[in-house]
């Protein structure tokens, strides 16, 4: 008990060292490095591959829907906060479509540019979340009641019914139909600017602490008696209902509360991208977050985080190299545009045949562990004698 | 009169995009009844079967590049069985379920290396691509040949199953996975030449389908393949005769709703279809029930 | 009337055609242990997956504390198919028969008093709750095929079971505003696994230990749902004679000490004989005998159903 309280603060402190750094990084390289690129979209990913998880690794429940609830998570934000000023602009087709307001720009004017910035923002995220989980809701209604596959299809299907929807011209004034929706608030906004330049960088440090603390509110579940429930249900449901888990409202929650936070990565996926269009949020979207939750373990909150980054930083960054045809050697023409995604996709075969359990299985990091671990590797030079005595002794 | 010849085109398309759905719709049953496992990848199979129709008619005659797609498909189909299902069958079905979809990952990447991302032109295939014209009403040749060479395609599928011994193994396996594993059956082939069925009528299917639709991306296949799942479902995953049926109801549907002018929900209508059989009728048209014991 | 623990009357459970529980009535007073027998296939586990949800009966209901929980009647398709008995009983068009010569009066008087007794009678009430809901009223079980919690400690399988008896909801639990009760709940699991000798195993994975201690982890987590009825489906499957009679003790102690009533099925007779205070017997979904062990023990139907009629042998 005492263990588990000391190691939680020394995570806590790793999870703050780890904000300062990602802030001292962001005044220190040009805001267009490839690294600060690399550490946003992992973050809004590494959100969605931990909501995921906690629907697929830790309630057993094997749904397709990521990307469904993401766009209405990304949609939900971007209507709400064009500012009314711009709506003709953004909905030219549909005569400035039929909501006028700006929940940003409305609290702006109220409070202030920098207090209404940061409710409005955590305000819309909130709301992006809850209309993706009112949706689930509904969705999970007839769909949590299919058996393993029959779920993972029924939540892809729904994922794709939503983008028609969205798609879907005679709501075009709500939703732009297939146009873009640009112009809200995104994470430039939080940048503090001074004569013209920006002063303070804040746009990623900003991104990872809103995806830090969804992430530390779903450990948070997962740890609790609900989280054990959960847990059971993914073990055995037959003897989790006998002990008296009422299936149906525990498989909800847990699909509800993982539709909120993949709502939430939507809406700051948008922020991010600046601009949303449901095209993207295809299945293969899901695929991809789903397959950053089998690198990182099924059933690893720190795994889905850690896979996150090294599955966006390999897809967009350190195989890039792979794509350019000037890296050819001898005559081959083997490297062009394409080829950084061949190497990757076997990448992720050889894991998923290979390393079923992924990077950390169903374990987390732990730094107090980590620390225990590293001390034991330096010192086993020293204690090599003692520790084939005491192999001796338990053989 | 005229009422016809306006819809005609619509109903002989469904029927057309009926009969190339349950070309593939049959991969997915079959594999599921055995396996018990959604062949992600499935779809992109097709894709590929498409792909290389396009590479081969490009440097050889059709008498020659239709036999080749033919081969070639059926190989790739049997090599993702042995590499990516195999290795996994002690494992959870989630995990081969993932692999599935890894490989379908994987097919369309490769894909979209090869052809650079672009939409590659589908041969124009002499004879198939002929325009006829069925009362009043202008077509391609294919729309008609695709029902009636697909219903002689199942057919011979359908003695197969019940005339052979290899069918009498599938039979088996799909029955009971462990038992006929005990019994001397051998599972290995029984699933190889499952996938090989598969492949091959997923390659006739998209000989067929690309004739009608010209372009060829790494995606296509995608929509296709869930849509032939529907069906699979539809039918009563792991019955043939009930895949095709599934298949042809779909295409009809789906091009009565583009007839109405909602393209936009065409796609969309499957997925409600799919998710109102789940609700009222699991096991599909001609699905056996299963139950959990305790 | 004195109130009965669990109560069935005329369950039958019908799959198809087949008949796996045939009109099976019985009754479990407080605080005894009551043992359900008879050969393979007899339909004891079904009668077991009727009573605590797992199935819905074809016909027949259940009430526990004299509360009617489980009440169905011939549906559907199974109102053609049906085979079993009393096939109107649970529905509106059921009548009382009229005895000979019985007054109108007489009549309706026996009818008042059919009401009176299940206020549900002459109606086609169903009651089919989900297995949590009965666990929920007081009553937990074991399974023949143990199902524990594979991936979770011996510790966590019995505390995933105080969840039923939360008084937190979800943000309170997550912003660990639920302190006090986590914090009981753990000392109350750690009481058990002491009570059932899995103390010193507590924080290993259940499906690591032995066969003997995972039937001890699967009553200790069904305790843990604070029951008043225990229902144990063949706790001593696949254990040798020494661990059976560890357990025959164990279960004695059970009932002593947490004030149970328990129902359970059996294959080992000794078992059986030595703790039940009263048995029924069950050969082919239909009752054949009911009675205290030394009953049981003498009664030529039972014998004939274990050991197979010579009339029987000589068809085969």
């Amino acid at each position: 008990m005492i263990q588990q309280k000391k190691s939680s603060k020394a995570n806590l402190i790793f999870i703050l060292g780890l904000l300062v750094l990602i802030f001292v990084l962001e005044q220190v390289i040009p805001s267009s490095s490839m690294l600060l690129t690399v550490i946003k979209k992992s973050a809004i990913y590494a959100l969605a591959a931990v909501s995921m998880n906690l629907l697929n690794g830790f309630t057993g429940l094997f749904s397709l829907g990521q990307a469904g609830f993401m766009l209405i998570g990304a949609y939900v934000y971007g209507i709400l906060n064009i500012p009314v000023a711009d709506r003709a602009a953004v909905y030219q087709y549909f005569d400035g479509g039929v909501i006028q307001f700006s929940i940003v720009d409305g609290l702006q004017g109220v409070l202030g540019s920098a207090v209404g910035l940061i409710l409005g923002v955590l305000l819309s995220l909130i709301i992006a979340g809850l209309v993706a989980g009112v949706f689930a809701y509904l969705i999970g209604l007839p769909v949590l009641r299919f058996r393993g596959d029959y779920l993972a299809v029924a939540t892809l299907g729904f994922a794709e019914i939503i983008r028609a929807f969205f798609q879907w011209d005679v709501l075009g004034p709500v939703t732009n139909g297939s146009n873009l929706l640009r112009k809200f608030a995104n994470l430039d906004d939080f940048n503090i600017v001074s004569g013209g330049r920006v002063a303070v960088h804040l746009s990623t440090t900003v991104l990872v602490l809103i995806v830090v603390a969804c992430i530390l509110v779903i450990t948070l579940i997962i740890n609790s008696t609900y989280g054990r429930a959960f847990k059971a249900i993914r073990d055995d449901e037959v003897a989790a209902e006998a002990m008296g888990i009422n299936l149906a409202r525990h498989k909800m929650l847990s699909f509800v509360i993982s539709a909120f936070f993949a709502g939430v990565a939507g809406g700051l996926l948008a922020m991010y991208q600046t601009t949303v269009q449901a095209m993207p949020f295809k299945t293969a979207m899901t695929y991809e977050i789903l397959l950053i939750v089998v690198i990182g373990g099924i059933g690893s909150v720190t795994g889905s985080c850690i896979s996150a980054f090294i599955f966006v930083g390999a897809s967009e960054w350190w195989l890039r190299f792979l794509d350019m045809e000037k890296y050819n050697i001898g005559g081959l023409n083997i490297l062009r545009p394409g080829f950084r995604k061949v190497v990757f996709s076997v990448a992720i075969m050889i894991i998923v045949l290979f390393f079923r359990k992924g990077i950390m299985g169903e374990s987390e990091l732990n730094i107090a562990g980590l620390g225990r671990w590293l001390k034991r590797v330096f010192t086993k030079k020293k204690a090599a004698p003692a520790a084939a005595e005491e192999g001796k002794n338990h053989g | 009169m005229q009422w016809i010849t306006n819809n005609l085109p619509y109903l002989l398309a469904g029927i057309s995009v009926g009969g190339q759905y349950a070309l593939i719709a049959i991969g997915y049953t079959m594999v599921y009844g055995i396996l018990r496992l959604i062949n992600f990848a499935h779809g992109d199979i097709f894709m590929a079967a498409g792909l290389i129709m396009v590479y081969a008619s490009a440097s050889m005659p059709f008498y020659l590049s239709i036999p080749l797609v033919l081969v070639l498909t059926v190989l790739l189909g049997f090599a993702v069985e042995r590499v990516a299902y195999k290795p996994l069958r002690q494992a959870p079905r989630m995990s081969v379920m993932i692999s599935a979809i890894g490989v379908s990952y994987l097919i369309q990447n490769v894909a979209l290396y090869v052809t650079g991302g672009l939409s590659q032109q589908y041969p124009n295939i002499p004879w198939l691509s002929d325009t006829v014209v069925v009362f009043g009403a202008m077509t391609k040749r294919v729309t008609l040949i695709t029902p009636v060479l697909t219903l002689i395609l199942i057919v011979l599928l359908v003695l197969l199953i019940n005339r052979t011994k290899i069918g009498m193994g599938m039979r088996a396996v799909s029955k009971d996975f462990e038992t006929s594993l005990l019994m001397g059956i051998k599972i290995d082939n029984v699933i190889s030449v499952t996938f090989i069925i598969g492949s091959f009528l997923a390659a006739v299917g998209s000989l067929l389908f690309f004739t009608n639709y010209t372009g060829v991306t790494p995606t296509v296949g995608a929509m296709p393949g869930l849509k032939a799942f529907v069906a699979a479902v539809f039918g009563g995953i792991g019955s043939v005769p009930g895949a095709v049926i599934g298949a042809f109801i779909i295409g009809i549907c789906e091009n009565i709703i583009k007839a109405l002018g909602w393209t936009t929900f065409s796609d969309a209508f499957t997925f409600a279809l799919l998710i109102l059989i789940l609700i009222f009728k699991p096991t599909g048209l001609f699905g056996e029930k299963t139950t959990d014991k305790v | 009337m004195a109130e009965h623990v669990l109560r069935l009357e005329n369950v039958t459970m019908q799959f198809g055609g087949v008949v796996a529980v045939n009109n099976l009535s019985m009754e479990i007073n407080e605080g005894e242990i009551v043992a359900l027998i008879g050969p393979n296939g007899a339909g004891k586990t079904t009668a077991f997956n009727v009573i605590t949800g797992v199935y819905a009966p074809t016909n027949g209901q259940v009430a526990f504390r004299d509360e009617t929980i489980v009440r169905n009647h011939p549906q559907g398709k199974m109102k053609k198919l049906y085979r079993g008995e009393n096939a109107e009983m649970y529905t509106a068009e059921y009548k009382l028969e009229r005895l000979e010569g019985e007054s109108d009066d007489a009549y309706a008087a026996r009818q008042d008093a059919e009401k009176a007794r299940d206020p549900f009678a002459f109606t086609s009430r169903v009651f089919e709750p989900t297995p949590d809901k009965i666990t929920d009223l007081g009553m937990a079980r074991t399974f023949q095929n143990i199902r524990l919690w594979k991936s979770q400690t011996v510790f966590d399988n019995v505390l995933i079971a105080k969840h039923l008896r939360r008084t937190s909801n979800l943000f309170s639990a997550a912003f660990r505003g639920n302190k006090k009760e986590e914090n009981r709940q753990r000392e109350e699991v750690l009481e058990l696994l002491k009570i059932v000798g899995l103390e010193d195993v507590k924080d290993e994975l259940s499906t690591s230990l032995p066969y003997g201690k995972q039937r001890r982890l699967e009553i200790a987590r069904a305790l843990a749902t604070n029951p008043s009825l225990l229902l144990l489906d063949e706790p001593a499957a696949g254990m040798n004679p020494q661990e059976t009679d560890e357990l025959t003790a164990f279960i004695g102690e059970i009932r002593d000490q947490f004030k149970i009533t328990i129902l359970l099925i059996e294959h080992h007779m000794n078992l059986v004989m030595d703790i039940s205070d009263r048995i029924y017997v069950l050969d082919f979904g239909k009752l054949i005998a009911t009675g205290t062990p030394q009953e049981i023990q003498a009664n030529q139907k039972v014998i004939d159903a274990y050991l197979g009629v010579e009339e029987e042998h000589a068809e085969n």
